[in-house]
This record gives C-alpha cells, structure tokens and sequence, in this order.
C-alpha cells in the first residue's frame, strides 16, 4: 500500500514537468499561429457599459514583427470626431519592457509614456494590453486541464498560473483558463480569474481567418471581452485586414505626428 | 370586573405563559442596523439626491486603514504595508485599493510621461526618504489622501463591492494584519468601520447592560418590599411585556437600531412600576386587615387600583407617542415598542398578577406598615410636608429663579449627528476619527453631481472655480473633481512654465485627447469615481472635518448660492448633507413631539380631572423640568443627539404619572373634607411613598445606561436621572405649594364641608 502511494507520487513528480511542458508547447504553437510578420487593419472597437451606454471608436493600424523579433505597431484613430488624429506607436521589445509614444493632434504634441502596467484596459476598454500583446511565455505556468469541445471545436483546456505576485499584479490576475483548438491552435475563450480566485472576465474569439496559407497564420478577427464585476463588455472587430509590407518609416513618431 | 378577573384566572395565567414562551422564540431573530442612513425616511432631500447620485456613481463605501508612526517613511513599514496593501487586494469584497503603492503618480519628465507607483522602491538612505517626501509632497493626488503631509501616518484606502460582506472582510483584514505584524499602530476609518463598531458595541449593550438593570432591579423591590412576591411579580410583568414587545420587531420586521437598547431597560424602568403599586396597595391591605381571604385581597386591590394605574399607563403612552411625529424612524418604532410593551404591562399588573396573587396564601405582615401613622415627624417625607407648608409662599418664586438661571443654559444647547461622537474619547474609532480629521481632509463627505457636456472646457473651468472657492472655506481640506485629473494629465503632457502647464486644455477635442490618454496609462477606476462613461456627469467630492452641525449646514448653503444660477447642478448630497439633515431633524422631531406631548398630557389631565386648570397646573412641573434639563445639556455641553432628543418625550409620559397621582390622592381627602394643609401632609405620607419607589424603581432602571457603551446612551441615562428627580420635586413641591397657595375648584370638595377641629392639631404637628 505504502509502496503504490510512493510510487504514484513519483509518477505525479515524473509527470509534472512534462504536463507543464506540453502547456507550455501548446502555448508557444497558439502564438506562432497568430504571429504574422506584417499586416494592416482597420478595425471598430465598441465598449459598452453595465447600462447600455456605447463609446464606438475606429481605427487603423499597422503591425511589423521585425528581424530582431521587436514588433512594432503603429494605431490611428478614426473616429469619434474629438479624438482624430489620435496615434499610438508601440514597440515590443522580445527581451526589455515595451516603448510607447503617444500624439495628440489637438496639442499637436507627442509624449514617450513610461508605464509598467500591463492589466490597464486597452483605450478603455476591457481588453488589456496584455491580451492585445502576446505575452511572455515565462511569466507563467501551465497545466493541461484536459479536452473540451468550445465553439464546435475539439480543444485543449489550458491553465496559466503568473509565476510570481509580481506578475499577478503586473497581469492583474492570478489565474486564466483557456481553450486552444487542436487543430489550428488558435485560442477560442479564456477565462481570468481575480485574486480571490473567482471568475471576473471572459474573453471570446467570435471570428478568425487564416492570413497566411503558406505559412499557416491566422488572424482573429472579431472577439469579445465581457467583464463580470462592473458589468461592462467591448468588441472588437477587423472591419479590413491584410498582410502588407508596410515601410519601417510607418512605425516612426515622425509618421505618427503626420 | 375583578370578580370576572379571579374567576378566569387560570385561563389567563395559561394563555399568558403560552404566549410569553412562544413569542421568546422570535427573538433570536432581531436583526441589528448599525446605518445611521436608515434612521431616516428616503424622502429627505440629502438622501434623495444622494441615491441620485450614487445611482450614477455607485456607492463608494470605503475602510480606511491608517498605520501610524513617528517617521513613517522607512523601509520596515513601507515593506510591512506594501505586503498588507497586496494582501487586502486580494480579499472577497475588496474592489480595489488606493495606497502609496499604486499607480497614483502621473508626471512628465525629459518630455515623456511616466505612469508609475509613488513609491517604487524600497528606500535604503536617508536621500531616498527624502526623495519619497518630496515626491508626496508634490503630488496632490497622494498628499493628506493616502498619506499625512507630517508622514506620521499613511493609509491604504479600500473600495469595497457593491455586495460586499463587511464582517467578512473585517475578519480577513484583522487576519492579514496578525500575519504581518509590526510596530506600527493601526487605526481603522470609514463608514463601513463606523457601522461595524456600533454594530458590535449594540450586542454588547444588550447582553450587558439588561441584566444588570435586572439585578438592580431585584436589588431594589427586595430592599423596598422585604418579601419575594414583591420581587418575583413585578419582575414577571417586566420579563412578559418586554418579551412581547421586542418579539414585535421581527414580527413586522423593524431592526434593533442603537436606541432601541432605550426599549427594554424603559420597560424594566417603567413597567414594573404598575406591578409595584399592586405588591405596595397588597402590603397595605395585608398588614391592615387579617381577615380577607387572598381572593378577596386581589379582588380589593383591582378594584382600588385599575383606574389610576390605567391612567398613568395611559398618559406615559401619550408621551411616548408623541415621538410618532418624530422624522427619525427608530424614534417611531421605539414609541411603538414601547408603547406595546407598556400597554403589555399596564394588562399583566392589572389581570395578571391579582390573577396570581388570589391563588397565593397571605404573607407575614410588613411591619412598618403597621405603625406609620404614628411617629410622623421622623418620616421624611412628613418633614417634607411641613416645610412645604411653612414654605409654601416663596418656594413657587424659588423654584421659578432657579429654573430661570438654569434654563438660559438652553442657548448654549448644540446639536450632534456625527456617529463618531456616539463613542467616547479613547475609543479606536474616536481616534482614528481625529487622525482623519486633521489629516486626511475629514472624514465627512459631501457631494455634487454636475450634468454637463463634461469634455467642455467652459464646464470643466466652471468646476473647477467651485473647487477654487471651496477650498477657501475653513472647514474643507479636500476636493477632488474631475477637471483634476485633467490637470493632471496637463502636467505630464506638457512642460512646466508652459502655456498648457497644469492648465484645462482650450479644446473640446483636446479634452477628449487628454482623457483618452489616461484611459490608456492611468487608472479608469479613479476616472470612474468623479465621471461618469458618457462623460455627462461628474462628480464633485468634498471632505469636510467633523466640526458639527453648523458649518456643514452654513457650508451646504455656501454651496446652494454659489451653484444658484447654474441649471447643470443635479444634486448636492452626500452623506455629510445627510448627516446635517439628520440634526435639523432631530431638532424638528424634538420640538414637535415635544409639543405634542405636553398638548397630549393636558388634555388627558384636563379630562381626568374635568378641568382645564388641572392641566395646567400638573403641566408646571414637566414645563420645569423641560427648562432644567435642556439648560442643563447646554450648560454642561451634552449634545442633543439620535438618543438624547428622545428623553424629554419619555421623561414628560413617565414623570407626568406623579402629578397625577399627587393630584389624585389630594382631591381624595379634599373630598373628605379635610382642610389643604392636612391633605398635603396625608398626601405625601401615604402616596408620596408610592411616588418615592415609583421614581426611584424608573432611576434605577436607567440609571443602567450609564454603563452603556454609546456617549448618547450614557448621557441619556444621567440625564433621565435628573428629569425624573425634577418631576419629583415638581410634584412633591411644587404642586403642594401650588394647590395651597391657591384653590382650584376641581380640588375642592363638592359637598359642605363638616366643622372640624384640625387647626390645632396641625399647630402642635408644626
């Protein structure tokens, strides 16, 4: 009896790193599947509050994964009216925290931001930045929850756990559960956990296409962010998408005063 | 009447039993509301805006948690509360936290903006503290809100859910602090802390102080009647009525509030007091007369006592009654409560307790029954009689003076509605209040709400002007708006000495620009406190230190005249305005139960006695002591507050029982023919006695309350102590002097008086 209570502990410690591993690799193929190496994009961001109230906000953007893996991003607001003009350059780095500038046509004034929150709302709404970004592998673990069938597709339940309180607070959850298709590894719903380990935000991929048929790239094109504790929701949808090699110049703070 | 009483007796002694034991049961379900709030009706205007408001805004409950140090800034307690802040995060029920270690510092430098926790890292030297300082220093946003400007203290401020299970949090909150200890001292603020304090000290109350009002009072019969039926009767009147009537609260599903604590020790006080008159006319008769059987005895007692004892039940339930035109919504319930149990009372000591007497057998004589007539002059309350009769010219002027003197303390009366002040100085909650007022703005919020295009600049410098005057006044340290953060943001944007610097932008659009940028950097939590998601509303708060009632009253109309012409004003609440509202309140509440009161109990004594004039005379001695008790309070600085304001109803229904009874008994030997200064004697030797326990059976019922853990509670109790003794005084007094200084035809006798030698025999007692 002894023995088999050992023996399955063994097996258990045997097998976690390999569970975590397989986490980990589903993980990394779920972002190579979306990591298209340069496209362009408009695209509706409709944020709702517990109400009903909507803020719509358009706008265009630009994306280029370069060499060095820096991604650089460049967005511009359409509309409402008031905020035209309105641009966004971010630059990912692979190995430091990411650079941001800022241009407010009004002031016709360009600002460097300097923040090291990832769990802000996107434009406020209630995507983060982190889930606008990939982000990085190593800041959590993974543990396969199992198989489950999510939007008619045979998927991969997948626990991701910040590694440190740091990366709690940096993430602002302490736990997220997603659901990987099998098939194309693309994330269908995730679900964050707070810090009092209760469900507070549900993220869903309503719509996605495949960018790249060569290389097997996909790119989500509608999803969906409802936010349990205010009651708030935001989507997002690409009204045009397409791979393009936009000019490096773009994703300069020249062109983002332009 | 008595005859049907004795011969249903067993019926009634059965029922009342059943009943009493069954209704025991139903209070284990009263429920406790420790919320000021719910004292008062929603229509008042401060609440009806501040729902307004908070429909907007959302309720924005929060704990203050303070640590306070002589050098706060230092690595150890930065550390130790840097972990609690991360800790309490995490807590069910906390939404958020507001600390030095959020993201609270937007700023600009070398032409970037940094978003960034005011203190980032651990300071290691006495540069780095120093650094810390000035940074705060800078900050208005973290300055005297999150931390004290002399940094002996800092707070972390926790929103909670809107659902949020305070007990809970409380018990996770004094968890997380036993987890990490350390040397700095811990106070707590907030609402939510207020309620749990008062909350917890209500249970207390109620588990301590009725017993001991019990004892005293077995103490007190037992002393009084010398025998155990005169303890254990009235005792069981007191335990049958005050179990019914509290049994009504969750019957009708009221809630215990801080003053209905005044309900059972009032019973205790007042209800045995029927039972009393029925145990002392028993002795009477038993040490009297050794023939009647015990039937008879009961059935003699009901038939002497029904109609007086009805009436002064009857009178103090008018007094009580009156506080139904009272706004405060516990001071309705306890008229209802208490008025029930009373009328409970009034019930048992009738029926109920000859009821029980009949089937008792009789007891040993109380000796000095017997004998009381005779040696007179040692009585005091005989000596008392004769001075009032040599006296009886001068001591109505006397007492006039002296009420007069008293009574200008009466300009000096203040009015409280602050629940801090519910707790005496060295309470935590009294501390920590301290600390909050002189540091961290106040702990009285007001707010307005401001309906307006809110990315218009010409809005934004509009408020912006209010906070400007605002912060002009004495009485405000702090004011947070909306047009703030766009400063804010102004200040990171652009560099200082610039035109745009600290500056609300010229253009709507800049506007825009400006908030979508916080949006994206900042923390649209704090955004979401002072604007609403359209931008169409926003919302002004305001700390005010808890100065009383007068300067939030003269800072409220500050506000209505400064705002008088801007229709874009849609409500101006908060729950410093509530609390302001609560003490105009209770000063109306007071004046108008009390006026009730007394219109009520003349007109009865009018009726009793079929004159006029007897409602007025037996008016005098409650009017005094009306005059002494308020004059006292403003003499000696009692506020008159939620419990305080009750007295002087209770005290007129209970005290005005003396004069009748005084009344009563005197027109009795008038009757007789007996001339008035020999009434007054016989008077106050024979139910003078009855008025002496009776008064001093309601002293020692409340004078419990000054063991009670509440200051108004505590006050109550002193001050029931002193109107009851100047109702005594009025009625054994002042009313003899009164009734011989004059004669009053319903005193008189309606038939020819028989000649009678009594002048004499007063010239020797004399």
């Amino acid at each position: 009896m002894k023995k088999t209570i050992i023996l399955s502990i063994g097996i258990a410690l045997i097998s976690l790193p390999s569970f975590c591993q397989e986490g980990r690799d589903i993980i990394q193929k779920s972002h190579d599947a979306v990591k298209v190496s340069s496209f362009e994009a408009t695209s509706t961001l409709v944020i709702t509050d517990g109400r009903g109230n909507q803020r719509v906000r358009k706008n265009t953007m630009a994306s280029k994964t370069f060499a060095d893996n820096t991604e650089k991003r460049i967005i511009k607001f359409i509309s409402p009216a008031e905020i035209k003009g309105t641009g966004i350059l971010i630059i990912d780095h692979e190995e430091k925290s990411d650079d941001m500038w800022i241009y407010l046509p009004s002031m016709r004034k360009t600002r460097r931001i300097v923040s090291s929150e990832k769990s802000k709302g996107f434009m406020g709404s209630e995507f983060s930045n982190a889930d606008m970004t990939a982000p990085s592998i190593d800041d959590f673990s993974y543990v396969v929850l199992g198989s489950e069938i999510q939007n008619n597709k045979e998927c991969w339940k997948l626990e991701s756990v910040p590694v440190n309180m740091d990366k709690e607070d940096e993430y602002g959850y302490s736990k997220a559960v997603s659901w990987i298709c099998k098939n194309d590894y693309i994330v269908q719903r995730t679900e964050y956990y707070d810090y009092d380990n209760e469900l507070f935000k549900t993220i869903e991929t309503q719509d996605y296409t495949m960018l790249d048929v060569v290389e097997k790239k996909y790119m989500i094109t509608e999803m969906f962010a409802e936010n349990h504790s205010n009651g708030r929701s935001s989507s997002m949808k690409m009204d045009q998408i397409q791979i393009s090699d936009t000019n490096e110049d773009y994703f300069t703070v020249a062109y983002l005063e332009r | 009447m008595e005859n049907k009483i004795i011969k249903y007796r067993w019926w009634i002694i059965t029922a009342s039993v059943v009943i009493t034991v069954a209704l025991t049961t139903l209070l284990s379900d009263i429920k406790i509301d420790p919320d000021l709030k719910n004292y008062f009706p929603d229509s008042m205007e401060s609440m009806v805006n501040t729902d307004k408001i908070e429909e907007v805004f959302g309720n924005q409950d929060i704990i203050m948690l303070l640590f306070e140090k002589d050098e706060i800034i230092n690595k150890e307690s930065l550390t130790r509360i840097k972990k609690i802040d991360r800790k309490l995060k995490r807590v069910k029920g906390i939404q958020k936290t507001t600390s030095l270690f959020g993201a609270n510092r937007i700023y600009g430098k070398d032409g970037a903006m940094y978003v960034e926790p005011t203190i980032k890292r651990m300071p290691e030297s006495e540069e780095e503290i120093e650094e810390i300082k000035r940074t705060i220093n800078d900050n208005e946003m973290v300055k005297n809100v999150v931390v004290a400007d002399d940094f002996r203290s800092t707070a972390i401020i926790a929103t909670l859910d809107k659902n949020a299970v305070e007990d809970s949090v409380f018990s996770s909150i004094a968890q997380i602090l036993e987890e990490y200890p350390g040397s700095e001292k811990i106070h707590y603020g907030g609402l939510p802390y207020l309620r749990q304090a008062i909350g917890k000290d209500i249970k207390r109350d109620g588990l301590i102080l009725v017993p001991i009002a019990l004892l005293l009072m077995t103490i007190f019969l037992g002393l009084v009647f010398r025998e155990w039926r005169g303890v254990v009767l009235p005792f069981l009147v007191v335990i049958m009525s005050s179990i019914l009537a509290l049994a009504f609260l969750p019957m009708i599903g009221w809630k215990f509030y801080i003053i209905t604590l005044l309900v059972p020790v009032m019973l205790i006080a007042v209800a045995n007091d029927y039972g009393i008159h029925i145990i002392a006319k028993y002795q009477e008769i038993n040490a009297v007369n050794s023939v009647l059987s015990m039937r008879d005895i009961s059935k003699e007692i009901i038939k002497k006592l029904w109609k007086p004892i009805l009436l002064t039940g009857i009178t103090t339930i008018a007094g009580l009654c009156a506080l139904l035109a009272h706004t405060m919504i516990p001071a309705r319930q306890m008229a209802v409560i208490a008025s029930l149990g009373i009328l409970f009372a009034l019930f048992y000591s009738i029926v109920l307790l000859p009821g029980i007497l009949s089937l008792m057998k009789r007891s040993k004589p109380v000796r000095n029954l017997q004998t009381r007539r005779t040696d007179s002059k040692k009585n005091f309350l005989n000596r008392l009689a004769f001075f009032i009769i040599s006296y009886h010219k001068k001591i109505p002027y006397a007492s006039l003076i002296i009420t007069l003197i008293i009574g200008t303390g009466i300009i000096f009366l203040k009015v409280d509605s602050n629940e801090e002040n519910f707790f005496p100085e060295r309470h935590p909650v009294k501390q920590a209040a301290a600390l909050i007022n002189s540091h961290y703005g106040g702990s009285e919020n007001l707010s307005i709400m401001i309906s307006d295009d809110m990315l218009d600049p010409e809005v934004l410098k509009r408020i912006d002007n209010y906070k400007d005057q605002l912060k002009e006044l004495p009485d405000i340290d702090l004011v947070m708006t909306f047009p703030d953060v766009v400063k804010q943001i102004s200040k990171a944007l652009n560099d200082p000495g610039t035109e745009f610097y600290d500056k609300i932008p010229p253009t709507r659009e800049a506007v825009a620009q400006y908030i979508e940028l916080y949006n994206m950097n900042g923390d649209p939590e704090n955004l979401d406190q002072l604007v609403d998601f359209n931008y169409a509303n926003s919302h002004m708060i305001i700390r005010i230190k808890s100065v009383g009632n007068k300067s939030v009253n003269s800072i409220i109309s500050f506000i209505k005249k400064m705002t008088k012409d801007d229709t874009s004003i849609a409500a101006i609440g908060g729950y410093g305005f509530v609390r302001s509202q609560l003490a105009n309140t209770v000063v109306k509440g007071q004046f108008y139960s009390l006026t009730i009161a007394l219109v009520v109990i003349f007109i009865l004594l009018s009726l009793i006695f079929k004159s006029v004039k007897a409602g007025l005379i037996s008016s005098i001695p409650l009017l005094m002591s009306i005059v002494l008790l308020f004059g006292i309070m403003g003499l000696t600085g009692v506020r008159l507050d939620v419990a305080t304001a009750l007295l002087s109803s209770i005290m007129i229904g209970v005290g005005v029982d003396y004069s009748i009874h005084f009344l009563w008994r005197y027109r009795e030997e008038r009757q007789q023919h007996r001339p008035p200064t020999e009434a007054v004697i016989t008077t106050l030797s024979t139910t003078g006695r009855g008025i002496l326990f009776n008064a001093m059976s309601v002293i020692v019922g409340f004078v419990v309350l000054i063991f009670s853990s509440f200051t108004p509670i505590r006050f109550f109790g002193v001050l029931v102590v002193i109107s009851i003794i100047s109702c005594l005084v009025g009625a054994l007094v002042i009313l003899p002097a009164l009734v011989l200084n004059g004669r009053y035809k319903f005193l008189e006798p309606k038939t020819k008086p028989v000649e009678k030698e009594d002048h004499d025999d007063l010239k020797v007692a004399i």
